[in-house]
């Protein structure tokens, strides 16, 4: 892309006692840029984008997003705790399994993060929420828990509440992969829209379709390193790695739509 | 069909055993005579008035609520903490299961011994028997309830939440008081209930711990020594009071009522 990097994690590794879970990872995202990250279990793909927004902390390496250094201040001494959470903000993050709180309806769990921590008042808040929940087709669910909604329905009040904090990026890990088949759509097409809207994202995804139709580049990771990237249709078309080769014949019969 | 009647037939008898006495001791509450007696010879409420209008029931009564709150205020509070450092962020460490047997401990020592063992224990630590001796010695079989029941409580909760909070930038203090204590309130509400009964009905420590002052001794003393049935009267109020208490931890056990806080 030609857009400016905003996202430039540098050396990234990441260990687990004795393990190595992710070795030396160097990754760019530039501004408006959709990102898809494939790669068979366990290659390390959560623990990368853990690593990101510091959900995880690396043993090496640095990410930096726009001017902020993550853990650092910007006299480059250690942040705290707070600054840390502060920064962590700049980074939208959707999870495999929704992590909706459970005890707060829809509106409250995307009022959360704007009444908290950017301190917006509480109608305000509200109206926000509401906001971004109609932007995702969920005018009639604000009122509702977690619990009285579908899977898809979740993930998007998921993605609201990460929008309502206005991220520069947002990182989604396997968004789709916890829902019945039937439901996997109406996600997929409200990330389209976002990807359309020129929202930057960081997207593990073993929907190839989409992959093929809205990502502006894919990254194969193994072992904890990024093994090949490129345009989508190349990488999948003509792969030159063999684990890569490997990884789409197993894939491509199951998971296409 | 056979075998359902016996079940009947020995449901009744268990019932009939259990609850036998304490019909027993209702029906000697309402007594119209001057002493403990079964039958009563007539039914009145006049010893529910001498109950109520007795000084040192009433006094008795006052002190044992005290005793009851502060040993819940303490007891919850520090079983809640054991059991957040025993669940929480770095609360995986080796040994845990040592150090949570380890706290489980007074529950398994009888309560006579427990009381022996604390008394001079207190007086070595400069606190003559008394309100706070009796305090802290509930306390001791308070915080290892509250931690279990609070323990059962995070068992339910999704560490998982704590990664959606700081994804968004809460806290950890934060996300602590908006999304884990609302989701564990209910174990945190049955342990205050559970301690407060536990406190408020308790002899064996209180014996050894207080100065004879609290709410069961005095009953017994009035047993012991003068035996009319506003003993009873005063029981049947307590048994009342600790049924009030079970009725609203089963509502919050069955999470009715409970989890109702705002974003
Ligand atoms: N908290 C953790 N402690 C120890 N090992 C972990 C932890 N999280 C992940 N791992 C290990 O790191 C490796 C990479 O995991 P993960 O990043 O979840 O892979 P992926 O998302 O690609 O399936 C796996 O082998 C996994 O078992
Ligand atoms: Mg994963």
């Amino acid at each position: 892309m030609v857009t400016p990097v905003l996202v430039e994690a540098r050396g990234i590794t990441k260990r687990f006692g004795p393990r190595t879970v992710l070795e030396d990872v160097d990754l760019d995202v530039h501004e408006g840029e959709t990102v898809v990250i494939i790669g068979a279990s366990g290659s390390g793909k959560t623990t990368f984008l853990r690593c990101l927004n510091r959900l995880e902390t690396p043993e090496t390496g640095q990410v930096r997003i726009a001017d902020v250094t993550l853990g650092r201040r910007s006299d480059g001494r250690p942040a705290d705790e707070r600054e840390l959470s502060q920064q962590r903000r700049l980074f939208g993050f959707v999870f495999q399994r929704f992590n909706l709180f459970p005890h707060l309806t829809a509106m409250q769990n995307v009022a959360l993060g704007p009444r908290r921590v950017l301190g917006v008042r509480r109608a305000e808040a509200e109206a926000r929420a509401v906001h971004e929940l109609t932007r995702l087709g969920l005018a009639e669910h604000v009122g509702k828990r977690p619990g009285q909604l579908s899977g898809g329905q979740q993930q998007r009040v998921a993605i609201a509440r990460a929008l309502a904090m206005d991220p520069r990026v947002i990182l989604f890990d396997e968004p789709t992969s916890a829902l019945d088949p039937e439901l996997v759509q109406e996600v997929l097409d409200a990330m389209r829209a976002l990807a359309g809207e020129g929202m930057t994202m960081v997207v593990v995804t073993h929907e190839m379709r989409f992959a093929r139709s809205v990502a502006h580049r894919a990254v194969f990771m193994a072992d904890g390193r990024i093994v090949e990237q490129g345009v989508p249709n190349d990488l999948f078309g003509a792969p030159r790695d063999e684990r890569l080769r490997r990884f789409l014949r197993h894939l491509e019969p199951h998971h296409d739509r | 069909m056979r075998s359902a009647w016996l079940l009947g037939a020995f449901v009744a008898l268990v019932l009939l055993f259990l609850l036998g006495p304490l019909l027993i001791a209702i029906a000697v509450a309402f007594s119209s005579g001057e002493r403990i007696g079964f039958p009563p010879p007539g039914l009145s409420l006049r010893w529910f008035a001498d109950a109520l209008g007795n000084e040192q029931f009433r006094d008795a009564a006052a002190r044992s609520l005290w005793v009851a709150l502060a040993a819940t205020v303490i007891s919850v509070v520090a079983g809640t903490g054991a059991a957040v450092a025993l669940t929480q962020g770095q609360g995986r460490f080796a040994g845990r299961a040592w150090v949570q047997a380890f706290i489980m401990l007074p529950l398994a020592i009888p309560g006579i011994v427990l009381g022996l063992a604390l008394l001079p224990t207190a007086i070595m630590l400069g606190l003559r028997p008394g309100f706070w001796a009796t305090v802290l010695g509930h306390a001791v079989v308070g915080i290892p309830y509250s931690a279990y029941l609070v323990l059962a409580a995070f068992a339910q909760y999704d560490p998982a939440l704590d990664r959606a909070s700081a994804s968004l930038g809460v806290g950890p203090w934060r996300s602590f008081l908006r999304v884990t204590l609302p989701l564990i309130r209910p174990g945190i509400v049955s342990a205050a209930i559970c301690t407060f009964l536990l406190s408020f009905d308790n002899v064996a420590l209180s014996l050894f711990l207080s100065r004879g002052d609290t709410l069961p001794l005095r009953l017994m003393q009035h047993i012991q020594f003068t035996a009319t049935p506003a003993v009873a009267a005063a029981s049947v109020m307590l048994v009342l009071l600790s049924l009030g208490a079970m009725l609203m931890l089963g509502r919050v056990l069955r999470g009715r009522g409970t989890i109702r806080i705002a974003g």
